[in-house]
């Protein structure tokens, strides 16, 4: 009893020291006390508990006060004259700690009514920060990258480039220690989903698996990389970001074509251009000294947006939204802002007035264009301004053009009226409300726009943007790339560096591979192999529970990353594993297996797409990058895997975990057929059940399997064999999936059970994860 | 998955909690028991409880048959004798105050007003004036409000569409659906928490976009799940040919006894959800069917919903359809119905679409009903703008059209806790301008997410450095359309 | 007494160190329900320590009284007790003030002063203890009473209220329309609700201060805030009325604002010229002042009164215990974020056992919502769901409750509403439950209670609403039509199969296009072979029902496929189609759309191709599919021509027929045209040509016009 009572006892002294020693831990991690740094700490907060009211944004901004500035922020109250928002120094006597640690409702900031809140530890370190003199800082993201030393690091055996030497800094500063490199089987795998987007032959892991050389992972990265199948994969991300589609999207959603430029894509891709020149030639390839063709072509980036065909539409209302599209788009690919929120109204976070909204509409606004060429009916392809590209141009200049028939076919692409369109803010951002008019320009905060110098039209925009002063061109590309490759961008909101964005994890790496980009003449295939050649990316991707804890999100990258494959990824895995893919590169989009009445449904009834006509033959198997993309009806499953609708630009896909994603893998028809294929060539092979399973296993799942793993898998088989051979009619109704020919296999039986055992590895979760 | 809400709700919290534990030895241990930050979790620091109203909810669940295409307010609901009496006069100019045009009539000389076509009766105890063409409907107008004072700011069918489902007329926003399933979870996790039914009548058809069902930036579990009129109802929902239930089962366990080895080495938590998703995917290959399967219905209740009901695809098959996912704990049940706009065939059109609605319709609202359902769900009818009093192109004999009228439409609620039997708003006796009461549709908004126990203005969800709202930056409740 | 002793000090350390520890966390403390209570007993404890101290003064103040050291003994043992029960009352009293919002500034000094006394409490036990210095020892003794006092006095405010002591001596006059200015009575407490937070003498926004009244009447720094008489001119009104969002509008977006109540009161009380004297009784009966008062005093306490929650008086489950109930076929789950109240829905009807309903009885007190519809419940179920105390509303829709049970359901005092629809409850069984006190609604349709005893029921049980069937129509109504499930061309083997989705329907079928009755026609049984393509007609039939709709399908069969096909004439570069392969690759297309690969167009020129069969073949029919779009000129073929021949240089003509063209605008389809030929004869080539319509007939729009023939498939049989 006694005992007892003295254990508690004393467990209670123990528990007070551990709380008096916690709160001092929490503290420091929460940054309270040593110095508090604006824009890592307080500019979070204040951007998204107080701009909205207190920001750039004039008209909105509450009480005159606005404290995204110094002078802001320490001007005289417009009502009390006596008081100040921040006494530098001072907590005690500014409002604006008074306020939000105020008990008083009718005092608190921000008001109940918003809905924000801030917590303790916000509240504290804005006391801090104002004790601290209250320093502001420009936002990162606008000041240009500087060249930073590459950090010191204890475990100077681990790197292997400098991405490495930052990474592993961090890694020891916050005492996390970075897994081992991973196997093999699983490297190449990652490598080749990563920059092939397609899994590695069998030939190809054995002969990295036989190779011992010191250079035998840089010899595969070389290989990969030439690859023509590297332009797809890049392609595929592409595609999002420039919103393409099959179909002009509203509600009548013609038929398009716009291919030719995606075959152009991949072309870049594997040309390798450099990123300023890929740049230049969609913004503006129109406008270079005497443009060729191909030029010309490019720019059908900025044709890629929704076009109505909806009868009775006003036209300006229209053409006004194809134009604003084009900006937002522009401001999101190139410098991840959110400028759509500057339309009509100055933004709320950054210093996007908007004015400068409107002046960088005014390049975009010049398009000799209608907003409504014609109905349905109509059904035109391409609305000018478009290009007409015929069988000899292909012979000839276009090559990379994949046109299958003879007739010639048209192409969106940019143009600029010979008469300059004048430009006016829109007031609400309303088509029929223009305020005052405007000029081509662009928001000062980023970097300011001297047209004496690079001109006035998209031309000069692409001179801007690739300025090498410029910001933000570089950072933003490069931390797009990282977020493919790493699963998650350095700065984790890859399509917004303003205010409300996320901090970059590791700012100066950001900044070295900004920087290094650029003087390596912007040279993507360079930077891809700079990332995969890290030992940062080569890492297992096993997570112990105390990594996990630590950090969850893998932000300091403490083991490889580990994530579920994009919709086309899968789509590629299933046909190029069991052989049933058709690597033929570009060409028309095809329409593969899709349930049926999805089209017909939905449709108005109206035009050829009003009906899903199913391709057959080779078409069925072309890569997810070529699937039909009609924007009102997009492939059910690229839905279902998060992919893009293609209704506006989009710079990273989430990546849910659903039921219906487990229902596809389970039923679709292409996971069937594929199985069935694969186990059909098996069967033709003169190979043992066990080696038949294990060459599966290998095709899918890129690695020889576990003992335990084949014991389960050939137990199954067993089992399924059995079942099969008690209905016959089960097996021949199960091999019978897809349109494939059928290779005449007369054991049914052993097929059925092979297919399914085939058809159970595609669904495990490996196989579709990238690992 | 993130709206098994009680699920990752509790798990996050017993997780810390127990860490917590580890250290609450002793007595004092019983102080850290009471510490609720430890417990929580969520964006900023704020404490947040996503999958469960914010107050007491009247409504659990809705039910949308949305009437796609515009149906006309004045062969329908709001009736104006005086356009009959002013038939082919031109619309004076005082009442169209510089109501912008589309292009279908932008270019007309001359707008000569047409009355309806159809008579109208007062019914019921709420003396509700409704049009021939609706007699089933006119049975029920005790149970139902009707709001003559809805207006909008497209004049388009997609944007106007888009505008009424995802509270912008362009971007990809999450549909009011998604917002649903986001803010209240899912009720029965064997189904999914919103379903989209499509049909399409006999009157001219506008189209459907599956944007208009999208989650737009929300997690995609709260995307609509679309139910096709074939076989399989839900996507992939049916094992292939050749292999039964018991063998998708056997598949199951062995993929479970796979990935756990995988989970051994690897310990990324993604696998074991893979799991979890696998087992709910067979537990709805069990569910749907089950509720699709309408051949069990008693035989009056398909003679209340008409013949039709059994014909998939139909717009009866899916009101009878949303009644069963409704009485199975499916949050938002969306249905489209296609062919309401009557842009020059008013006569002829305008009585089959009706005609193809109204029993059905009808057939719902008392099938919940006398199931004790319909307090508790609320069922919303209606398209996304109205149409003019004027007629389209030249006013002929014994026939005409009207064209896209935003500035006032007609749409009714019934039941989940909406005042029954009232006529809500007032428009002029042109049946062009409102005089009374105007809803806006961020007010529509705001009341259905307020009759679900849900605040407009803190059901929100950040996306690049912004928190967006259903009602985006705008809209009120409409007190005096709760019960 | 020495182990006690111990003990008893161990305890009192314990109870010290938890004290401190909480305090130090006090922001972040949430107390679960069993503390709560435990808290609400501190004002039982509370006096314990109090008597014990003050007997314990009398003690040391009186011990030369006692003999020896009796007195130190009384003294340690007192102290021992005044400590212990000083420390309990301390931990409690703390658990209790986090669980109501006392006065702040009240509540801190009681909580401070308390610790502080069961501090000094143990500090007097522990120096008596260790026989510290006796002078400081009472002394010390002295300042504990004094803080006692203090904490007992704070404890006083807050739980009586302030002044409560000396209250009854002088009480401030309550104010009433009679005595209290208007100003006082109806102004005043608007202003200090809404406005005195920022416009009072510490921090006067804009230079205004309305919280006293001579600094009101002189305004603020933009002049008076109102102007007699003229409410409309009067900055105060003004900003009231200005929109939300403007910058000048008061209360400023965020704060509480005015009702509109409030804001006439104010415009009223300026209009009839701001006096703060002027008491109601004093303004004549007209003034709209009056009435606007008398409304006020009626709408003052609903004033934007917030969303108002039912009350209920248990407490809340513990998370674990509600999340440990959730599986994937029953939900449990509070009503509303922060409800203790619970509602369990109940799913999958093959996955429910009783068990899975027992276990709900560890939220059996916050159960108000349970939905067991579909769930093979049963009478003896019901007992259970009798221990359910709270259950508000229950589903027993279509469960097979028989209605022996509900009895059971009688001890339901809070059930409100009952659905029954679906079950076999009979009327008698009810009886028990509409006596129920607090039963609103019941829902019986489908059940075996008649509609009269509904009536009569309902009669009974006026207070009840009793809903059963809401729909009766004893119209007949048309079947729907059936439905063809095979889709393209039927492959060789393939059995064709109808199918309509209401039971017993009885469908018969007509193949030679002739319309199927409703008595005589063959009758489909079950899926049936064809081997030739043919126009196959169904409909539905069922008593009580009038028969559906014809459907007419024609239905392609794969025939005899050719080796080669050779197209002699090309088709019009609009509609290439597939050329030749696309005639025999057993690929429909639609009606609606003639763009896609399916189909050949013909216009200008006739169809023509050749078939070789490689040896000679006996055809006894060649069906051409062909599309049929009036309104866009697709027309049958005017006219065809079957050539044949074992020398592919020169066939002869072996058939031709015209077929019969449309008379007027018929729907779009896709149509088969069969072409019967002589059986006896066999031949390994053979041609069709197949002419478009040259002119269209009179009655069509474009009359006159040239014709197209679309054709996608051709069979041989």
């Amino acid at each position: 009893m006694i005992r007892s009572v003295k254990l508690i006892g004393y467990c209670g002294a123990v528990l007070i020291v551990l709380t008096f020693f916690s709160c001092k831990e929490k503290v420091r991690t929460s940054a309270a006390t040593d110095s508090v740094d604006y824009n890592l700490h307080i500019r979070p907060i204040l951007s998204d508990r107080c701009f909205k009211c207190h920001g750039p944004d004039g008209n909105a901004r509450k009480a005159n006060l606005r404290l995204d500035s110094y002078e802001g922020a320490i001007a005289a109250l417009k009502d009390e004259p006596t008081a100040h928002a921040i006494i530098p120094g001072d907590p005690a006597s500014s409002e604006v700690y008074l306020r939000i640690s105020s008990t008083d409702t009718s005092m608190l900031m921000p008001p109940v009514k918003s809905n924000l809140k801030l917590n303790e530890n916000e509240i504290e370190l804005i006391k801090k920060w104002i004790s601290q003199g209250a320093v502001y800082k420009p936002h990162w993201a606008f000041i240009a990258p500087k060249q930073h030393e590459i950090p010191e690091v204890k475990r100077e055996d681990w790197p292997q480039n400098e991405i490495d030497f930052f990474i592993l800094a961090k890694l020891e500063q916050k005492n996390l220690e970075p897994n081992d490199i991973a196997d093999k089987e699983r490297l190449l795998k990652r490598l080749s989903f990563d920059i092939t987007g397609l899994p590695p032959t069998i030939e190809m892991q054995e002969r990295f698996l036989a190779d011992d050389a010191e250079n035998a992972y840089e010899k595969i990265v070389d290989e990969l990389l030439a690859r023509p199948q590297y332009g797809e994969k890049m392609a595929a991300y592409w595609m999002d970001v420039a919103r393409y589609a099959d179909s002009h999207g509203y509600q009548d959603d013609g038929l398009r074509t716009m291919w030719p430029w995606r075959d152009w894509v991949i072309h870049a891709f594997n040309e390798n251009y450099p990123y300023d020149q890929f740049l230049t030639w969609q913004l503006a390839g129109d406008l270079l000294p005497n443009p060729s063709k191909e030029q010309v072509l490019a720019t059908g980036f900025n044709r890629n947006h929704k076009i109505t065909q909806e009868g009775g539409v006003i036209d300006e209302e229209y053409r006004i939204e194809y134009v604003t599209d084009r900006t937002n788009t522009f401001g999101k690919t190139f410098l991840a802002l959110t400028f759509e929120c500057a339309k009509c109204h100055d933004h709320k976070y950054d210093p996007i007035l908007q004015k400068d909204y409107y002046s960088t509409f005014t390049f975009f606004n010049q398009v000799p264009e209608k907003g409504l060429v014609g109905d349905i009916m109509v059904a035109s392809l391409a609305d000018p301004p478009k290009m007409k590209i015929t069988s000899k141009e292909v012979e000839n200049i276009l090559s990379f053009i994949n046109k299958k028939d003879t007739a010639a076919v048209d192409v969106m692409i940019m143009q600029d009226a010979p008469t300059h369109r004048p430009t006016y803010l829109l007031k609400r951002g309303a088509y029929d409300a223009p305020g005052d008019r405007v000029h081509v320009g662009l928001p000062k905060a980023i970097m300011p726009f001297d047209s004496s110098k690079y001109g006035n039209n998209r031309l000069a925009l692409a001179k801007w943007l690739t300025d090498k002063r410029n910001p933000l061109t570089s950072r933003v590309f490069v931390n797009r790339m990282w977020q493919e490759f790493f699963g998650r961008g350095l700065v984790k909101t890859s399509g917004d560096f303003g205010m409300q964005g996320e901090m970059p994890s590791h700012p100066e790496l950001l900044d070295w591979l900004a920087i290094d980009f650029v003087e390596q003449g912007w040279d993507i295939k360079r930077l891809i192999k700079q990332f995969v050649m890290s030992s940062t990316y080569r890492q297992s991707t096993a997570v112990s529970k105390d990594k996990l804890a630590v950090d969850p999100e893998n932000i300091f990258l403490a083991h490889g990353p580990r994530s579920r494959m994009k919709a086309e990824t899968i789509r590629d895995m299933a046909l190029a594993s069991s052989g049933l893919l058709v690597s033929e590169i570009g060409g028309p989009s095809v329409k593969p297996y899709q349930p049926k009445g999805l089209w017909e449904l939905a449709t108005s009834g109206r035009g050829v797409l009003a009906r899903y006509v199913q391709d057959h033959g080779d078409k069925l198997y072309r890569r997810g990058l070529y699937s039909f993309i009609k924007r009102t009806v997009p492939p059910p499953v690229m839905l279902v895997f998060d992919a893009s609708n293609r209704d506006q630009c989009e710079v990273n896909r989430l990546r849910t975990n659903t039921p219906l994603q487990a229902l596809v893998l389970l039923n679709d028809p292409l996971v069937l057929e594929a199985s069935r294929v694969f186990a059909e060539r098996l069967m033709q092979q003169d190979l043992s059940m066990e080696d038949k399973v294990v060459v599966a296993f290998r095709a899918i799942a890129c690695r020889i399997p576990k003992d335990e793993e084949l014991k389960i898998l050939l137990n199954y088989l067993e089992e399924e064999k059995l079942k099969f051979a008690q209905s016959a009619e089960k097996a021949k109704d199960f091999v019978n999936a897809g349109e494939y020919p059928h290779a005449g296999i007369q054991d049914i039986t052993s097929l059925a059970a092979l297919m399914q055992v085939v058809h159970t590895i595609y669904n495990m979760e490996e196989s579709i994860t990238k690992v | 998955m993130e709206n098994e809400f009680l699920k990752n709700r509790f798990h996050v919290t017993r997780r810390h909690f127990l860490g917590k534990m580890s250290l609450g030895l002793g007595s004092v241990a019983l102080g850290s028991l009471l510490i609720p930050d430890l417990l929580k979790s969520g964006e900023d620091g704020v404490p947040q409880l996503t999958g469960l109203p914010h107050f007491a909810p009247k409504a659990k669940r809705v039910i949308y048959l949305f009437q796609n295409g515009a149906p006309s307010q004045l062969e329908s609901f709001d009736y104006k004798p005086l356009l009959n009496k002013m038939t082919g006069e031109e619309l004076p100019a005082s009442i169209r105050m510089g109501q912008r045009l589309t292009g279908m009539t932008s270019g007309q000389a001359k707008f000569p007003l047409v009355g309806s076509h159809f008579s109208f009766k007062q019914y019921g105890q709420s003396g509700a004036w409704v049009s021939e063409l609706f007699p089933h409907t006119a049975k029920i107008v005790d149970e139902i409000c009707f709001i003559k004072t809805m207006h909008t700011e497209a004049i388009n069918h997609d944007p106007a569409l888009t505008f009424m489902q995802s509270g912008a007329q362009q971007g990809n926003r999450p549909s009011m659906g998604s917002w649903v399933s986001y803010g209240l979870g899912s009720e029965n996790k064997n189904l999914p928490a919103f379903c989209v039914l499509l049909s399409r009548g006999r009157g001219n058809g506008q189209g459907v976009y599956s944007k208009l069902w999208s989650n737009g930036f929300l997690d995609s579990v709260h995307q609509g799940v679309q139910f096709s009129s074939s076989e399989e109802r839900v996507l992939y929902l049916q094992d292939p040919a050749g292999r039964d239930r018991e063998g998708t089962r056997k598949m199951l366990d062995h993929l479970a006894q796979l990935n756990a080895i995988n989970y051994k080495e690897f310990g990324d938590p993604e696998i074991e959800t893979k799991v979890q998703q696998y087992e709910m995917a067979y537990r709805m290959q069990t569910a749907v069917p089950e509720l699709s399967d309408l051949t069990h219905e008693p035989d009056n209740i398909i003679k209340m919903y008409g013949a039709d009901c059994l014909s998939p695809g139909t717009y009866a098959s899916n009101c009878l359809l949303a009644r069963k996912l409704s009485e199975s704990g499916v949050r938002f049940v969306q249905l489209y119905h296609q062919g309401w706009d009557q842009h020059d065939n008013m006569v002829g059109d305008m009585p089959l679409q009706a005609q193809d609605v109204d029993r059905a319709t009808a057939a719902l609202i008392m099938d919940l009903k006398q199931r004790g359902l319909l307090e508790e769900t609320l069922v919303i009818w209606g398209g996304e703008f109205g149409r003019t009093n004027y007629c389209q192109g030249n006013l002929r004999k014994n026939n005409y059209g009207r064209d896209h009228h935003p500035r006032n439409y007609t749409i009714w609620m019934a039941g989940g806790g909406v005042r029954p039997g009232i006529v809500y708003g007032q428009t002029d006796d042109f049946g062009y301008n409102i005089v009374k009461d105007p809803v806006h549709v961020n007010d529509f908004h705001a009341t259905i997410l307020h009759l679900l126990g849900l605040n407009h203005e803190q059901l929100t969800f950040k996306h690049l450095g912004r928190r967006y709202r259903l009602t985006d930056v705008a809209g009120k409740v409409v007190h005096d359309l709760l019960a | 007494m020495n182990t006690i002793n111990r003990v008893v000090f161990n305890v009192i350390f314990c109870i010290q160190i938890l004290l401190v520890f909480l305090v130090f966390v006090e922001e972040r403390i949430q107390l679960p329900a069993w503390l709560q209570v435990v808290g609400r007993l501190h004002p039982l404890v509370l006096h314990l320590p109090i008597g014990f101290l003050i007997f314990l003064a009398i003690v040391a103040i009186l011990q030369r009284q006692f003999i020896g050291d009796s007195a130190r003994h009384i003294l340690h043992i007192g102290l021992l007790v005044t400590s212990l029960s000083a420390s309990v009352a301390a931990l409690f009293g703390f658990f209790l003030s986090l669980q109501d919002d006392y006065g702040r500034d009240a509540l801190m000094l009681h909580k401070m002063s308390g610790v502080v006394v069961s501090w000094f409490c143990y500090a007097l036990l522990l120096w008596h203890h260790n026989q510290g210095k006796m002078k400081l020892f009472y002394g010390f003794g002295a300042l504990t009473l004094v803080t006692l006092i203090v904490a007992g006095h704070t404890g006083a405010v807050l739980t009586h209220g302030q002044n409560f002591v000396l209250a009854p001596m002088f009480s401030p006059p309550v104010l009433t329309v009679d005595n209290a200015s208007v100003y006082e009575f109806a102004v005043q407490p608007i202003l200090d609700r809404k406005c005195f937070s920022c416009h009072n003498e510490t921090r006067a926004k804009g230079g205004l201060v309305m919280s006293s009244v001579d600094k009101f009447k002189e305004g603020g720094k933009h002049g008076k805030a109102w102007v007699e008489g003229k409410p409309e001119e009067s900055r105060m009104i003004k900003a009231f009325y200005l929109p939300l969002s403007h910058d000048e509008h008061m209360p400023p977006d965020g704060k509480p604002q005015l009702t509109p109540v409030e804001v006439s009161t104010i415009e009223a009380w300026i209009k009839s010229g701001a006096d703060f004297e002027k008491k109601l009784n004093q303004f004549a009966d007209g003034d709209s002042l009056k009435f606007i008062v008398a409304a006020f005093v009626a709408s003052r306490a609903d004033a934007e009164a917030p969303i108002v929650e039912k009350q209920y008086n248990f407490n809340p489950a513990s998370f674990d215990v509600v999340a440990e109930l959730n599986t994937p076929f029953r939900s449990v789950f509070p009503l509303y974020q922060n409800s203790p109240a619970i509602q369990a829905d109940f799913f999958l009807k093959d996955n429910f056992q009783a068990k899975s309903l027992e276990e709900l009885k560890s939220v059996a007190n916050q159960l108000v919502v349970l939905n067991l519809s579909k769930m093979p419940v049963t009478d003896k179920d019901l007992e259970v769901i009798s221990s359910f105390r709270n259950v508000e509303i229950l589903n027993l829709n279509f469960t097979r409750v028989q209605g022996s049970g509900l009895s059971h359901l009688a001890r339901l005092e809070n059930l409100q509403s009952l659905s029954l629809a679906g079950t076999s409850v009979k009327s008698n069984d009810l009886e028990a439950i509409l006596k129920l006190p607090k039963l609103r609604e019941i829902f019986i349709w489908n059940s075996q209670v008649t509609d009269e005893q509904r009536d009569a029921l309902a009669k009974k049980y006026p207070e009840v609403e009793i809903i059963g069937n809401l729909f009766s129509d004893s119209k007949v109504l048309t079947l729907g039509k059936p439905r063809l499930e095979n889709d393209g061309v039927i492959r060789k083997g393939e059995l064709i199969t109808l199918k309509h989705s209401m039971p017993g329907v009885t469908i018969r079928i007509s193949k030679d296009s002739s319309d199927p009755d409703s008595v005589s026609s063959e009758v489909y049984k079950e899926p049936f072979a064809i081997n030739e393509s043919t126009v196959l007609k169904a409909r539905a039939c069922k008593d009580g029902w009038y028969c559906s709709d014809i459907l007419e399908v024609t239905c392609f069969v794969e025939g005899i496929a050719p080796a080669q096909v050779e197209l002699l004439s090309p088709a019009d570069p609009q509609y290439p189609g597939k050329g030749a392969p696309g005639l025999t690759d057993l690929q429909k297309g639609f009606a609606d759309i003639f763009k896609e690969p399916s189909w050949l167009g013909y216009r200008s020129q006739p169809f023509s191709a050749a078939f070789d069969f490689e040896t000679r073949m006996s055809l006894k029919e060649i069906v051409i599919s062909y599309g049929k779009n009036i309104g866009g000129f697709i027309f049958p073929p005017d006219e065809v021509e079957i050539w044949a021949g074992d020398d592919k240089k020169n066939l002869k003509l072996v058939k031709k027929v015209k077929s019969k063209l449309p008379t007027g605008y018929t729907p779009n389809g896709v149509e088969a045209l069969p072409i019967a030929l002589d059986a006896n004869t066999s031949y390994q080539y053979y041609r069709i040509v197949a002419k478009p319509v040259a002119k269209l007939p009179e009655w069509h729009d474009k009359k006159g016009e040239k014709g197209w023939f679309f054709v996608d498939e051709i069979f041989f049989y």
